[in-house]
């Protein structure tokens, strides 16, 4: 029986909606535009984070570059001896890898030379001898697969054959996705960078308590090295995706302003019609509580339907499409990539911020005028007083 | 609303069970790899959160016990002398695990370590001595031998 009363109640909370569309139409929309933009952005950078976390992963403990004049230059590996050296460095590697430009494909692709494979390889294996492996932007858009040839001009202007023996796998995209990865004795060559040089040097600490002296140690022995530890790197990631949503969280302020708006027109009460049907209600024996449960099931309806909404039209946006709409102010430095798809990372914390900043605040602001005005006199109410 | 109060019940009964099930044991007594949901017996932590300072004792029952530091190594090994065969520890340096009667202890550098004690393990006396001279605090940084820590004796910083 009791039950009976409640979907009679949601019955005819949906009619009490339904009575007034427009309004509730454009409440959904607004609503449902503003979880689209919040969620968007969220999700994005929880994407792009993870991406960076990923990057990060990989990266040596210590990067040490050589600076000449203010600039990089090719670090010579007698550096690499020195730095072996000090006490708690537990390997030293130096690095060989640049940018190529391919003016067919107008892109530009990263080339570097590797003795074992940094990312995951869908198919194929380790390259050997005038063999690479390619990220799988630059398979799909020069349409190779492994077995295939590609051509690319060295440093001397000859055209060198390589044959392509794996394509990387694309969940490490922003990484791998216009890597070329070749021997680095063959990259050396390609790049005629001379023997004893190498672009820098990766060094690996055993212990982390103990890596903040070794970078000390190096910058203290080499003064024309640039150091660069793991942290600094992480600190410079955040501060931009910090800055960038910073950016867009401000540029979107007027439409979480104008939803502000929306939610507290609501909250500052009824219109006089809604208060008479609510009186009218009440004269005809409903309780306190029946009203409520009305608002209450009107209210969720209308928040769960356009926050569902947001977060779908979000998803897709975002991970579908790749955030056409954000992609220009959060992405500016991804240009040099041929092409760049955002992985699915959804979290259920971010899910819930969301819910919270927009659903939350907007139940309470249909449910507490309509407390308000349950609790008055049906006479008052219906005579509009 | 109680259905969610037994869920979380639940799953704090479950995560009490799965950290004391589990016994390690080295029957070969040589160091073993820290297993991810062990606490040190002296101050709770998880050792894993600690693993560039971890320190293992294998008990006469083969059993191994995991410390997050050096400094609680001690301390457990000052209530428990007789039950203890071997014990390991990593080096400040190169990560390895070294035997703590070969091995010298750095006591009051000024290495903050996960329980404040400030000692650091080293394989090599080379090791130590160059150490000691870069986190010294003082002539009471000094390089000490096992035997010698335990005569001094330990006591929770």
């Amino acid at each position: 029986m009791s039950l009976r009363k409640h979907l009679n109640i949601l019955d005819y909370a949906v009619h009490f909606m339904l009575r007034r569309r427009g309004k509730n139409i454009a409440t959904v929309l607004v609503f449902t535009l503003v979880v689209f933009m919040l969620a968007s952005v969220v999700m994005m950078m929880g994407s792009l984070r993870e991406e960076a976390e990923n990057t990060l992963a990989l990266a040596p403990d210590i990067t040490v570059q050589k600076i000449v004049a203010g600039r990089q230059g090719l670090v010579p590996l007698s550096y690499a001896s020195r730095i072996q050296d000090i006490r708690g460095v537990s390997r030293v590697e130096g690095r060989i890898w640049g940018y190529y430009y391919d003016a067919l494909e107008d892109a530009t692709y990263t080339i570097i030379g590797v003795e074992h494979l940094p990312f995951r390889v869908v198919e194929g294996r380790a390259p050997r001898g005038q063999e690479v492996v390619v990220g799988e932007a630059i398979a799909k858009r020069k349409r190779i697969i492994p077995g295939d040839r590609i051509i690319l001009r060295d440093h001397r202007g000859n055209y060198v054959k390589f044959t392509v023996v794996g394509v990387f796998s694309p969940r490490s995209s922003l990484q791998s996705a216009d890597i070329i990865a070749m021997p680095g004795s063959i990259a050396r060559e390609f790049f005629g960078i001379p023997d004893d040089r190498a672009n820098d040097l990766a060094v690996y600490v055993a212990n982390p308590a103990e890596l903040t002296n070794i970078a000390y140690k190096i910058s203290l022995a080499l003064p024309d090295a640039r150091v660069l530890t793991r942290q600094q790197i992480r600190e410079t990631y955040d501060a931009i995706f910090g800055w960038r949503s910073g950016v867009f969280l401000a540029a979107i302020f007027g439409a979480i302003l104008a939803f502000a708006i929306l939610v507290w027109d609501r909250a500052s009460g009824l219109t006089a019609e809604e208060k008479k049907e609510i009186g009218i209600l009440k004269a005809l024996g409903w309780s306190t509580e029946d009203v409520l449960e009305m608002r209450t099931c009107e209210g969720v309806l209308l928040a769960l339907n356009s926050y569902l909404l947001g977060i779908i039209l979000a998803y897709i946006h975002v991970f579908y499409l790749n955030a056409p709409l954000l992609r220009p102010v959060l992405l500016g430095w991804s240009t040099l990539y041929p092409s760049f798809e955002l992985m699915p990372a959804l979290s259920l914390e971010d899910l819930l911020l969301i819910f919270m900043v927009s659903v939350v605040p907007f139940m309470a602001a249909v449910i507490v005028p309509s407390w308000r005005a349950s609790t008055i006199d049906p006479d008052e109410a219906m005579r509009g007083v | 609303m109680r259905l969610l109060l037994l869920l979380v019940l639940l799953l704090l009964l479950t995560a009490g069970c799965a950290q004391k099930g589990e016994r390690i044991v080295s029957p070969t007594l040589e160091p073993v790899p820290i297993p991810g949901k062990v606490r040190c017996p002296e101050c709770g932590m998880f050792v894993s959160d600690y693993e560039n300072w971890a320190c293992q004792a294998i008990l006469s029952s083969r059993e191994v016990v995991f410390f997050d530091e050096p400094g609680d190594m001690f301390l457990y090994r000052q209530k428990h002398s007789g039950s203890i065969l071997r014990i390991y520890c990593r080096d400040y340096y190169t990560q390895k695990w070294v035997s703590a009667s070969e091995a010298y202890f750095v006591v009051n550098s000024v290495i903050s370590t996960p329980m404040g004690f400030g000692i650091a393990v080293f394989s090599s006396r080379e090791d130590a001595e160059n150490f000691r001279r870069e986190y010294s605090m003082g002539p009471a940084t000094e390089v000490l031998t096992f035997e010698e820590v335990l005569r001094r004796g330990v006591k929770p910083p």
